[in-house]
């Protein structure tokens, strides 16, 4: 051929145009899969990009300081003066849960009391109404109260609020605060008050659930990164939690991992089933197209210039839908910080992120491309001779030649390339391409299987409607096996979606069931248990436990001292378990939520005996010690060297009581302690009588009300649920799409039959009465296979990456598989209404059966 | 026939069309022989349904790279009767005019032999037979080897050879006055 290489491409090019003239629609379903997977591509990463270049803006704010040390007790002196060597300024802050009295409405309220000393926050300010309040509460019995407190009580500025023992005015009303995320205060409302006054009030005892935050602002030039680096082990070995404005990036990043990972699930499930959804209605496009490549193959068109002209038409089109994705996405990223508003620290703001929207364009060119290429690379095999036999069957058709071996590498090496951009991790992205694998391979196996089966053991005597359904599953040219794997994929990605999401509400449920308690009474003096349990009986309330507590610090462990351990990099111990201020209880029984796993629980004999302590396997795991280990203890100044006598199993979604380290009866007793007692209030009319006697009787008492914990943890998690629904839209739609996709594909080979069983003298009803048997097995087949694949996907999620129960709402699992197969019918219905609606005739000419 | 026009691949045997040894060509290569040397008629017309008439026509000669193709498909529509029929759709056809559409353009590369299989089997008696003198008679004006598989024997007797095929072997050769 003499002909140059751009007359030939512009021939195949006008081709590609003037074919497609009359079949554009028939792309509608390849272009919305493109559509729906790179908008939630792009919103998702953009409103993640966004969130997070904000976060980095805000950590200053946020953290409020340059540098901030926090723990569950008071610095120790040593460290205290480490960090009050740091130039500048510094502010102290405590904060901890109470209940408050509010005389004007006579109510009692749940509060989280932030105590401060000091002109914290140095970057960002308190908002408050009247301006001023935010500094006048510092002096003085004064308090700033949350505004939702306030509207809810009709509080004004000079009204009253008890906290403890003591009296405060309220200054003004707080609308904002620093360092608060949504999320958190809305267990509590806040309120403000100076550390002096909270010493006022008399909550704070030992034992109490206190947070002790120290602040320090440093000039400008001072290197503060550089100076905590250079002290990290004096920080390690201390149980302060110190973080600079850099730590408070990484930790926000980090708390909204969850949310960040879930998201990305979406967006991976919206890319996957948008790959699925193109590769099949291009299979669909292909199949259709088959005659009019085989004139053209004919007339003197090669095998690779055929697979261009519908590439160039595929990719047109792939590019527009791309480019519609792109803005879909950017408008929906829009929506998305102001249903997410209530949860975020900061105001997003909306603006479309480069990233996001480069990335997107990229993979979805990526994906049109390739996952195109798998069902049009099929066209380079169409014979020529299908213009002379219909049914000529191509020989080459079973096999994949060494061109699509690459394609499949290809698109191997860009999914896992994908989903480690999406995930961050390159194992995690191994392991989802795997998994992706391996449910391929399972759908696959079960279509032959089936099959088999059915070929075999389709019995004799079912009529001939069910034979007839039943075999066109294994008839030559049946579409059994690309169903299976099409529609069983979307299936799994769909039900996992829904399976997850269940989970996460019903894990949440959980924590509200049964004859649990709603009420814990903190910091009680033994001397007041006696007259706190006839306040409580004489409410009608059960003393469902009565728990002493002693708190202690670790010294030392399997021989050495605790600080030994730390000089020890060798050391595996996690920080937590051995810094912490123990909160230890004594008793010789296991509690209704632990499960003994190891060992047993020895009781105390007496002065002399050996002191056997039960921990948490969590614990024990964490400070590395097993069955019969040393632990040296420091009760309040006397050293107690106990071994370890069992492990426990602690259910922790439980709301009560419980603790790592159990000592046996007879040890503690003497020890400094406060007791707790946890009750349930029927409803809640009688918990807040008996809350307001409490507070009233007994002021240094905390009371906290799981219910109200409960109710708001409900709130976050149905506000979570209806934007994970809200995602889910998304996923759901392109699985439509991918559902509608694989049922077309059998229109064409239905349609043939169909039209000689008609010919033959079958009715109408016959005929849809075939087809609904063959839709509806291979719908169950499908979806069912499918749902025991995202069952299995779900159980590894739930258990490995979300760490949650792995508990199914079968009825969510059955709806959906109802609904896909339901739609399969449905789909499959509508797919033979040309072959009802026209006489035999008509259609045996336009196929040229 | 298939075989003959490089359209499919022999188990064995080997085929030599115009000289030229077919078997070791690949597939492309029989793509180009097919453009440069070959004509196709079918029974079921096999007109595509997107591209009207004219650019149906056009088709060969783009394919090929050759300029002028519009003229030279404008001047066959007329030849067949059909340029003022020139922009419309297959569908927009009768079955007569749809293979009058295939005739002009399997000659517009000027093909060597032209393929015809079953060329009227789809048409009426007196549609039929017009295509059928329109067939011969382009083929005479452009000197082309015309070979039509076809049941009809009186289509048969109008040619100058006839070999007859049963279970796909030969069983006679004969020549006719055609």
């Amino acid at each position: 051929m003499t002909q140059s290489y751009t007359s030939r491409l512009t021939f195949l090019v006008k081709t590609a145009i003037r074919d497609s003239r009359k079949n554009r629609m028939r792309l509608v379903l390849f272009m919305s899969s493109i559509v729906l997977g790179v908008a939630a591509l792009v919103a998702i990463n953009s409103f993640n990009y966004n969130l997070r270049n904000e976060i980095d803006r805000e950590a200053a704010t946020l953290l409020g300081a340059d540098l901030a040390a926090s723990g569950n007790r008071p610095a120790e002196p040593g460290i205290l003066g480490v960090l009050d060597s740091l130039p500048g300024e510094k502010a102290r802050e405590m904060e901890m849960l109470s209940m408050s009295y509010i005389p004007k409405s006579d109510a009692t309220q749940f509060i989280r009391l932030k105590a401060l000393e000091g002109k914290f926050p140095f970057y960002g300010r308190i908002k408050a109404e009247p301006v001023s309040a935010a500094e006048s509460f510092r002096s003085g019995p004064g308090a700033l109260v949350d505004e939702s407190l306030m509207l809810q009580y009709d509080l004004r500025p000079g009204d009253s609020i008890k906290i403890g023992k003591y009296m405060l005015e309220i200054r003004g009303r707080l609308s904002g605060a620093i360092g608060s995320i949504g999320a958190a205060s809305a267990v509590a409302p806040a309120v403000y008050l100076s550390i002096e006054s909270l010493d006022s009030t008399g909550l704070v005892q030992p034992g109490s659930l206190v947070n002790y935050a120290y602040y320090y602002k440093v000039p400008p030039e001072f290197d503060v990164e550089k100076w905590k680096s250079s002290r990290k082990k004096l920080f390690r070995s201390e149980s302060l939690r110190v973080e600079t404005i850099e730590d408070r990036k990484d930790n926000l990043n980090q708390a909204f991992g969850f949310l960040n990972s879930f998201l990305n699930l979406v967006a991976i499930v919206a890319l996957l089933l948008g790959c699925i959804g193109v590769a099949s209605s291009v299979l669909i496009y292909v199949r259709s197209k088959t005659n009019p490549i085989a004139l053209l193959r004919c007339l003197g068109l090669r095998p690779g210039e055929a697979f261009l002209v519908y590439f160039i038409q595929v990719m047109a089109l792939g590019v527009l839908a791309v480019l519609v994705g792109v803005m879909l996405g950017v408008m929906i990223q829009n929506i998305l910080p102001f249903l997410l508003k209530d949860f975020l620290p900061v105001a997003v703001q909306i603006t479309p992120s480069l990233r996001a929207i480069s990335e997107g364009l990229v993979i979805g060119l990526l994906v049109a491309g390739l996952f195109s290429m798998i069902p049009l690379l099929q066209i380079r095999k169409i014979s020529p001779l299908k213009t002379l036999r219909i049914s000529y069957e191509e020989e080459t058709s079973s096999g994949t030649d060494a061109l699509g071996m690459l394609l499949y590498l290809v698109i191997l090496a860009v999914l896992v390339g994908f989903l480690w951009l999406l995930t961050g991790s390159a194992v995690a992205a191994l392991i989802y391409v795997g998994a992706i694998l391996a449910a391929y391979a399972v759908l696959a196996l079960v279509s032959s299987g089936i099959m088999r089966l059915l070929r075999r053991f389709i019995p004799r005597e079912a009529g001939f409607i069910t034979r007839q359904g039943l075999s066109n599953l294994f008839r030559p040219d049946n579409q059994t096996r690309t169903i299976m794997v099409t529609m069983g994929m979307g299936t799994a990605v769909l039900t996992t979606m829904v399976v997850l999401q269940s989970m996460l509400l019903r894990n949440v449920e959980m924590m509200d069931e049964g004859r649990q308690p709603n009420m814990i009474l903190y910091g009680i003096e033994t001397s007041q248990m006696d007259s706190l349990r006839t306040v409580t009986k004489s409410h009608g309330l059960p003393v469902i436990q009565e728990v002493p507590i002693v708190t202690m610090r670790i010294e030392g462990w399997k021989g050495k001292t605790k600080a030994e351990w730390m000089a020890d990099t060798t050391m595996n111990s996690k920080r937590w378990a051995a810094n912490r201020e123990a909160r230890v209880s004594y008793r010789d029984t296991i509690a209704a939520d632990e499960k003994l796993v190891s060992g047993q629980l020895r009781k105390y004999k007496g002065p002399g005996d050996t002191i056997f302590v039960s921990l948490g396997t969590t614990f024990a795991e964490a400070l590395g010690v097993d069955i019969g280990d040393e632990i040296v203890f420091n009760v309040q100044g006397s050293r107690m060297q106990t071994y370890v006598g069992s492990l426990r199993e602690i259910e922790f979604r439980n709301l009560s009581t419980r603790f790592f380290i159990i000592f046996p009866n007879g040890v503690l007793e003497g020890a400094p302690q406060f007791q707790v007692l946890v009750t349930k209030a029927p409803d809640n009319a009688s918990m807040t009588r008996y809350r307001g006697d409490v507070v009233r009787r007994f002021p240094n008492v905390s009371v906290v009300d799981l219910t109200t914990i409960l109710q708001s943890v409900n709130q976050i998690v149905g506000k979570i649920s209806f934007i994970i629904r809200f995602m889910a839209v998304f996923s759901l739609l392109t699985g439509l799409i991918v559902l509608i996709s694989s049922l077309t594909l059998s229109k064409y080979q239905r349609l043939r039959e169909s039209i000689l069983l008609r010919t033959i003298g079958a009715t109408r009803r016959q005929i849809i009465r075939i087809n609904v048997t063959e839709y509806l097995f291979l719908g169950l087949l499908a979806t069912g296979t499918g749902v025991i694949i995202s069952l299995a996907a779900s159980y590894a999620i739930a258990r490995l990456q979300l760490k949650l129960d792995f508990v199914i709402d079968w009825w969510a699992v059955l709806l959906t598989m109802a609904g896909l197969t339901g739609v399969t019918v449905l789909t499959g219905m509508l797919n033979s209404r040309d072959i009802l609606k026209s006489t035999p005739l008509e259609v045996l000419r336009k196929e040229g059966v | 026939m298939g075989l003959a026009a490089t359209l499919d691949n022999p188990s064995e045997g080997r085929i030599t069309l115009m000289g030229i040894p077919v078997n070791p060509l690949t597939e492309d290569q029989r793509a180009d022989l097919r453009n440069k040397y070959i004509g196709f008629i079918f029974q079921n017309f096999q007109l595509l349904p997107s591209l009207t008439a004219l650019e149906n026509v056009m088709l060969p000669l783009e394919l090929h790279g050759i300029r002028g193709a519009r003229e030279e498909a404008l001047n066959l529509l007329e030849r067949v009767g059909l340029r003022d029929r020139s922009g419309h759709y297959p569908t927009q056809l009768s079955g007569g005019e749809q293979q009058r559409v295939a005739l002009a353009r399997a000659f517009i590369n000027k093909p060597r032999i032209l393929f015809a299989d079953e060329p009227t089997g789809n048409l009426d008696g007196d549609t039929g037979a017009m295509v059928e003198q329109l067939m011969f008679d382009l083929n005479k004006d452009f000197g082309t080897t015309l070979i039509i598989v076809t049941h009809n024997p009186e289509l048969a007797a109008k040619t100058g050879r006839i070999i007859s095929l049963r279970s796909g072997r030969i069983v006679g050769d004969t020549k006719s006055n055609g």
